[in-house]
């Protein structure tokens, strides 16, 4: 059986089980999402998004601009979090905002770990709100975008 | 490459001035293929009456791909993104018709060792077949 604090939070994404507003206990933290995106990624997800700039496909391109190489299109990287996101949520849960600051960049090949914690939960026009502190950190633990989410959860009473 | 005067001029006349709105018919295939792209296997993508349903994080990429070509026209510019901001407000399905705006909000120059760069801000208005909003999402693209 689950405990308390973290190790709930974590059991309740794994599980795919629905998060309740009673569920959440400010300072822990959201179930993390690792991601692997390659080169073919890329591409894939500029053929979604219709972002087509070079500097995420075009490594002559990219190093003639002045970076170290391709890197990942932010925005992947922000629906990645996105994804930690509604993962953790559960079907009834509702994603109501969502910034990114993109701190730094990353590179097809090396892994991207999105974290997140409960900063706050309150009720606001009878909605059951919950705030979220979220980031990405490269393979070498550095933050590569960082941000802000608002969630609405299902209460059970 | 530093921005240049007339890349400049051509980005401030267009503060405030929204574009011509996109329509987007959302298909099955649109989703599934952003969802594919981010690896997204919820099944909450996916309603009982077997519609496509968008994540949420979806919106960003209305009309963002025609504003990023538009400042930069002559393909000339690097562009990074600085900042994204959404506000999410209904969910989207297949079947839906979105038309989303968007305008540029604000430029801010910043001179740099390799020259002039820009930090414009522009915000993507989207709304659906019932004229309801759908989404707000606010952008920073850093130009130079």
């Amino acid at each position: 059986m689950p405990p308390d604090g973290n190790s709930l939070l974590t059991w309740i994404g794994i599980m795919g089980n629905q998060l309740y507003y009673e569920d959440i206990v400010p300072c822990t933290n959201i179930t993390p999402l690792v991601k692997h995106p390659d080169t073919t990624g890329l591409v894939m997800w500029a053929g979604a998004s219709g972002d087509y700039n070079p500097i995420h496909y075009d490594k002559d391109y990219a190093l003639a601009h002045g970076l170290p190489g391709v890197i990942v299109h932010g925005q992947l990287a922000a629906c990645f979090l996105g994804q930690m996101i509604t993962d953790w949520i559960g079907k009834e849960g509702i994603l109501k905002e969502f910034s990114i600051n993109y701190r730094g960049m990353n590179f097809p090949g090396e892994a991207i770990t999105c974290r997140g914690t409960v900063t706050r939960k309150y009720i606001e026009n009878d909605k059951h709100l919950v705030a979220l502190k979220i980031w990405a950190e490269n393979a070498k633990e550095e933050k590569t975008l960082s941000g802000t989410a608002v969630v609405i959860l299902p209460a059970r009473n | 490459m530093a921005v240049t005067s007339q890349q400049i001029e051509e980005i401030n006349k267009r503060i405030g001035v929204a574009d011509t709105p996109l329509v987007y018919d959302i298909e099955k295939g649109m989703i599934k293929c952003f969802t594919c792209a981010v690896g997204d296997i919820n099944a909450k993508w996916q309603s009982d009456d077997n519609k496509a349903v968008a994540p949420p994080t979806f919106p960003l990429i209305l009309g963002f791909d025609r504003m990023i070509q538009e400042l930069n026209m002559d393909s000339t510019l690097t562009i990074l993104h600085g900042s994204t901001n959404l506000e999410c407000y209904r969910s989207i399905v297949s079947g839906d018709t979105l038309t989303v705006t968007s305008t540029v909000t604000g430029v801010r120059e910043r001179e740099g060792e390799k020259g002039k760069s820009l930090f414009v801000t522009f915000e993507i208005k989207c709304s659906n077949q019932r004229q309801e909003p759908v989404a707000l999402c606010r952008q920073m693209a850093i130009l130079y």
